[in-house]
C-alpha cells in the first residue's frame, strides 16, 4: 500500500473515533491530529509530484489547523464549558457501528472510480468522501455547538484532501483562498457559539428550535 | 440588400433604439420609438423578401455545447410572422413616439418596447430550442417589464403577479416539451426535435404535445389558462398593450402551428378535435365576458381571448381536416388561421391605441363615464369605427374573410364527416389517427369530428354575433350620446401624429377587407413551410369554389368531384346580397310601420320630475344587461373561483401537511442533507 493511502486511511479511522468520542476535548485532540495527518498528505504530495508551493500549503496547514486552531478551540472550552463530557444523540457503540457501515457503503458506491491520477493518489476517493460524510455524522449525532465546527471541519479536511489527491495541489492563491474561508468560519461560529452562550446559557444546539414555518 | 441582413440591422436598430434611452433624456422618447419604427421597416421589408422569394435562409450563429449549432432561420412562416410584428411595430412606434410621453416611466417603456421586439423575433426566428426557450422567456420577462410600469398601484402589481404565475407555468411545459425533445434527439435543431416527436410512441407523442398545447396555450390566451390576459393586458400603456394583445399571443399561435402542422406528422383525432373545442370554448367566454365588461380595454382583452379562439378554431379544423386526409381543407383552413392571425393583430392594435386615445382624451377607462366623443374626436371615432366593424366580422373589412374561410373549413370538415358515415367516404384511409387510442377506436371519429366541426360552425356565427352586439355597445357607448362625465365633456383630439398611426392601421384593415387575395397570397408561403408538398394554394381552392358553401349534398363537395364554378369575387356578391336583403328587410318594416298610421309620438321623456341628465342615458352596462341575464348560466362558472381557487387552496393544504418537515431542529436539517447526499451517492453509482 502507498504511503498516502495509509496515511488517509488513518485519518480515516481517526473520523470514525471522532463520531462515537463522548469528551469535548479529545474531539479537539482528534482534530488536531487530523490536521496532523493532512499536512503528511501535503507533505508527501510535494515530494512525489515535485510540486514545491506544496510545502508552503503544508506549512500554513500545520500553522493554522494544528497549532492556532486547536489553541483557539481549547481556549473557548476553558471558557465556556464546566462540563467536559457529552450527551450524544447516540450511543457511542451504535454510533460507532453506524459510521463503520457509512464507510463501507462508500466504497461500495464509488470504491471502483479510479481517479485520472497517478496511482499514488487514486485510493484517497473513497477515504476522503467518507470523512466528509463522517463529518456531517458527527454533526446530526452530537448535541454541542462545537461539536458542529470539529465536525465541519471534518468535512473541510476531507474535501481538501481530495482537492490535493486529484490536483496535486491546486494554485497557491486557490489554497491561500481556502484557508482564509476556514479561518473565518472558525471566527463566525466562535462568535456564534459565545452567542448561545450568553442567550441560552449552554451551548446545546437542541435549543435553536425555533427556525420553523 | 438580402432579407438576412435587412433582419440584422433591425436587431441593431431596436437595440441601439433601447440604448438609447439610457441617455436619461427625455429627447431619447422620441429618438427611441424613431429607431423601433426604422427596424420595423427594415423587418418587414425582409419578411417580404422572403414571403415574395419563396426562399428561406438560416444564419448560423455559434456553436454551443449539448445542443448543437445555434441558428435562426426565416421560413415562409416565419417571414409571415415577422412581417405582422414589423407591419404593426411602425404604426405603434409612430403613435408611442406621442403618446409614451403621458405615461408612467415613458423611457423605461421605450427601453423594453423595444428591447420586446427583439425578443419576439427571435422566437419566430430560432430554429433551435435553447435559443427558442431565451427568447420565449426574455419575451415574458420585458413583457412583465412593461405591464409593471405603474407598480406603485396595487391592481398593477397583482396583474403582474398573476402574469408572471401563469408565464411561469407556461413556460414549464414548454421547456418540458422541447427540452424532452432536444434529449431524445441528441441536438436541440428544430429539424431534429420534428424527426423525435415522429419516433415517440404514440402515447408520449400525445402526451408531448398536450405539453405543448398547455404550454403555448396559456401564452396565447386559451380559455381556462387566459386568466392572466383580461388583467396584464388592460393595465399596459396603450401602444404597449395593442403590441401585447395584437403580437404576442400570435408568437405562441406560431409555435402552435409549427408544432401541430410542422413536427407533428398525425395526432389522434381526439387531439385535434380537443384543439377545435378549446379555440370554440376560448372564442365563446372570451366573447360573453367582453360583452358584460365595462372597462375599456379590458374589454378589448377578452376579445383578444375570443380572437385568439377563433384563430385556434380554425386551426382545429385544419387538424380534423388533416386526420380525415382532406389536404385542400387543411390548407383553407390553416390559411384562414393565419389570415385571421393577420387581421386581429391589425385591428386589435387599431383599437387599442384608439381607446389609448380616448384614454388621453378623457381620463376615463370605464365605458360607463364615456360618451359623446364623436362630436369633439372624430378621427379617433373613425378608427375605433373601422375597428368595430373588422373585429365584429362585416365584409369590407379585414375581420370578415377570414372568419368567414374558418366558417366555411368547419362546414367542409362537417359535411365530409356526415358523408362519410353514409358510407361515401371519399378517401380509403380515413381513420388514421383514430386507431392510436386503442380503447376508444371503436368510435367512428371521422362522424364525431364532422358532427362537433358542424356544432362549431354553428357556434362561431354565435361568437360573431356576439361580437357585433358588443362593439355596438362599445362605440354606442363610448362615442354616441351625450358625454357622461367632466372627462368626456372636456376631451379634446389627440395630436396628428397619433392619428395618423391610427389612420395607417386602419387603412390597413380596409386594405385587406377590400383584397383579401391580397392577404391569403401571403400566407401561402407559410402553408408551403409547414405542410411541405399537401400545401394548395387558398386562391386556387377559392377558384374551384371551396370558399362558397352554405351546405353541400351528401357526395356533391366540390373537392371530391373536381373544379366547379365559382370564384372569390362570389364571396362578395353573397355578403353584398345578404346586405341588401337585410336593408330591403329593415325598409319594409319602416314602410309597414309607416303605413300603420301609427306615427312615432315626439314628446318629452317622462323624468320623475327631475331634470334628465347625461347620467341616466342608456349605457353599456344596460345594453349588455338583457344578453348578461339571457347568458347567465356562463357567467355563474368563474373561471378563477371554480378552477384555481379550489387548486390553490389544495396548494397551501398540501404546504400546511408539509410543515412537520420543518422540525425547527438543526439536527433535523442536517440529516435531510445528509440523506439526499447518501441516496445521491447510490443512485449515482
Amino acid at each position: 500500500m502507498q504511503l498516502v493511502e495509509i496515511v488517509g486511511t488513518v485519518l480515516l479511522l481517526a473520523a470514525i473515533w471522532l463520531v462515537g468520542n463522548r469528551r469535548l476535548d479529545r474531539a479537539v485532540v482528534n482534530l488536531t491530529i487530523q490536521a496532523l495527518l493532512l499536512t503528511l498528505v501535503a507533505l508527501i504530495t510535494a515530494v512525489v509530484a515535485g510540486v514545491h508551493h506544496m510545502y508552503g500549503v503544508a506549512l500554513l496547514l500545520f500553522l493554522i489547523k494544528v497549532v492556532a486552531m486547536p489553541m483557539a478551540f481549547f481556549w473557548a472550552l476553558r471558557r465556556s464549558e464546566r462540563v467536559l463530557e457529552m450527551q450524544p444523540v447516540l450511543s457511542p457503540v451504535v454510533a460507532t457501528v453506524g459510521a463503520v457501515a457509512l464507510v463501507v457503503m462508500v466504497y461500495f458506491a464509488v470504491g471502483s472510480i479510479r481517479l485520472p491520477v497517478p496511482a499514488v493518489m487514486s485510493g484517497l476517493l473513497p477515504v476522503s468522501l467518507s470523512v466528509i460524510l463522517l463529518g456531517i455524522l458527527t454533526m446530526i449525532t452530537h448535541r454541542k455547538a462545537l461539536l458542529q465546527v470539529v465536525g465541519l471541519m471534518t468535512m473541510e479536511n476531507g474535501l481538501f484532501m481530495l482537492a490535493m489527491a486529484s490536483t496535486f495541489g491546486m494554485p497557491f492563491i486557490v489554497e491561500l483562498g481556502i484557508f482564509f474561508d476556514v479561518l473565518v468560519s472558525a471566527v463566525i461560529m466562535g462568535g456564534l457559539t459565545h452567542q448561545m452562550k450568553v442567550v441560552f446559557a449552554s451551548t446545546d444546539t437542541d435549543r435553536l428550535n425555533q427556525l420553523r414555518g | 440588400m438580402s432579407s438576412q441582413t435587412l433582419m440584422m440591422t433591425a436587431f441593431f436598430l431596436f437595440l441601439l433604439g433601447s440604448l438609447s434611452t439610457l441617455t436619461r433624456r427625455m429627447m431619447a422618447i422620441r429618438l427611441g420609438h424613431a429607431l423601433l419604427m426604422m427596424a420595423g421597416l427594415s423587418g418587414f421589408v425582409a419578411a417580404l423578401l422572403v414571403l415574395w422569394s419563396g426562399t428561406a435562409w438560416s444564419l448560423d450563429l455559434w456553436s454551443m455545447a449539448p445542443f448543437g449549432m445555434i441558428t435562426l432561420r426565416m421560413d415562409g412562416l416565419a417571414a409571415f410572422f415577422i412581417l405582422l410584428f414589423h407591419g404593426v411595430a411602425m404604426p405603434v412606434a409612430l403613435f408611442g413616439s406621442s403618446f409614451a410621453a403621458g405615461e408612467a416611466k415613458p423611457l423605461w417603456q421605450t427601453a423594453l418596447l423595444n428591447l420586446f421586439f427583439v425578443a419576439i423575433d427571435l422566437v419566430v426566428l430560432a430554429d433551435q430550442a435553447i435559443l427558442f426557450l431565451l427568447a420565449w422567456e426574455s419575451m415574458s420577462l420585458v413583457s412583465t417589464g412593461l405591464v409593471l410600469s405603474r407598480h406603485e398601484e396595487s391592481p398593477v402589481r397583482h396583474a403582474g403577479f398573476v402574469y408572471l404565475a401563469m408565464t411561469h407555468l407556461a413556460g414549464g411545459f414548454v421547456v418540458l416539451f422541447l427540452l424532452y425533445l432536444t434529449v431524445q434527439a441528441g441536438d436541440g435543431h428544430f429539424a431534429s426535435l420534428a424527426e423525435a416527436l415522429q419516433g415517440q410512441v404514440p402515447e408520449v407523442q400525445l402526451l408531448l404535445l398536450l405539453a405543448a398545447l398547455l404550454g403555448l396555450g396559456t401564452k396565447a390566451g386559451l380559455v381556462p389558462v387566459h386568466i392572466w390576459l383580461p388583467r396584464a393586458h388592460p393595465v399596459a400603456s396603450a401602444h404597449v398593450s395593442a403590441v401585447m394583445s395584437g403580437l404576442m399571443v400570435k408568437a405562441a399561435l406560431y409555435m402552435l402551428i409549427r408544432v401541430f402542422f410542422g413536427w407533428a406528422e398525425a395526432l389522434p383525432m381526439a387531439l385535434a378535435l380537443l384543439v377545435l373545442g378549446v379555440g370554440t370554448l376560448s372564442a365563446l367566454a372570451g366573447v360573453y365576458y367582453a360583452l358584460v365588461e365595462k372597462d375599456l380595454k379590458r374589454m378589448l382583452a377578452f376579445s383578444t381571448v375570443e380572437n385568439v379562439g377563433i384563430i385556434v378554431m380554425a386551426l382545429g379544423a385544419a387538424l380534423v381536416a388533416r386526420e380525415a386526409g382532406l389536404a385542400e381543407v387543411t390548407s383553407l383552413a390553416l390559411s384562414a388561421a393565419l389570415f385571421h392571425g393577420l387581421n386581429h393583430g391589425l385591428f386589435k392594435s387599431l383599437l387599442f391605441l384608439s381607446s389609448g386615445a380616448v384614454y388621453r382624451a378623457s381620463h376615463e377607462k370605464n365605458m360607463d363615464h364615456l360618451g359623446g366623443l364623436i362630436r369633439q374626436m372624430p378621427a379617433t371615432a373613425a378608427a375605433f369605427f373601422i375597428g368595430s366593424l373588422a373585429v365584429a366580422g362585416i365584409p369590407l373589412v379585414n375581420g370578415f374573410a377570414s372568419e368567414w374561410l374558418t366558417l366555411q373549413s368547419l362546414f367542409y370538415v362537417g359535411a365530409f364527416g356526415l358523408n362519410a358515415d353514409m358510407g361515401m367516404a371519399i378517401g380509403g384511409s380515413v381513420n388514421s389517427g383514430a386507431t392510436m387510442l386503442g380503447g376508444l377506436s371503436s368510435l367512428n371519429w371521422t362522424l364525431v369530428g364532422g358532427v362537433l366541426a358542424l356544432l362549431a360552425a354553428a357556434l362561431l356565427g354565435l361568437v360573431g354575433a356576439l361580437a357585433a352586439a358588443c362593439f355596438v355597445k362599445a362605440f354606442g357607448t363610448v362615442f354616441l350620446a351625450l358625454p357622461r362625465s367632466q372627462g368626456a365633456r372636456e376631451a379634446r383630439e389627440v395630436p396628428a401624429v397619433m392619428r395618423a398611426a391610427m389612420a395607417l392601421l386602419a387603412g390597413a384593415c380596409v386594405f385587406f377587407g377590400l383584397l383579401p387575395s391580397a392577404g391569403l397570397r401571403l400566407t401561402l408561403p407559410a402553408l408551403e413551410a409547414v405542410l411541405g408538398p399537401t400545401a394548395s394554394s387558398p386562391l386556387v381552392l377559392m377558384d374551384q369554389g371551396l370558399g362558397l358553401i352554405f351546405w353541400s349534398a351528401p357526395g356533391n363537395l366540390p373537392i371530391s368531384g373536381g373544379a366547379s364554378a365559382g370564384s372569390q369575387l362570389m364571396i362578395y356578391a353573397v355578403a353584398g346580397l345578404l346586405m341588401v336583403v337585410a336593408l330591403l328587410v329593415a325598409a319594409v318594416l319602416t314602410l309597414l310601420r309607416k303605413r300603420s298610421g301609427r306615427a312615432p309620438v315626439v314628446a318629452e321623456t317622462w323624468n320623475c320630475g327631475l331634470p334628465l341628465e347625461p347620467t341616466m342615458e342608456y349605457n353599456a352596462t344596460s345594453f349588455a344587461t338583457p344578453l348578461r341575464l339571457a347568458l347567465g348560466f356562463v357567467g355563474r362558472f368563474a373561471v378563477e373561483r371554480d378552477l384555481y381557487r379550489p387548486f390553490a387552496d389544495g396548494l397551501l393544504r398540501l404546504a400546511q401537511r408539509m410543515r412537520p418537515l420543518q422540525g425547527g431542529n438543526v439536527h433535523i436539517y442536517l440529516s435531510y442533507i445528509f440523506a439526499t447526499l447518501l441516496l445521491l451517492l447510490l443512485f449515482g453509482r
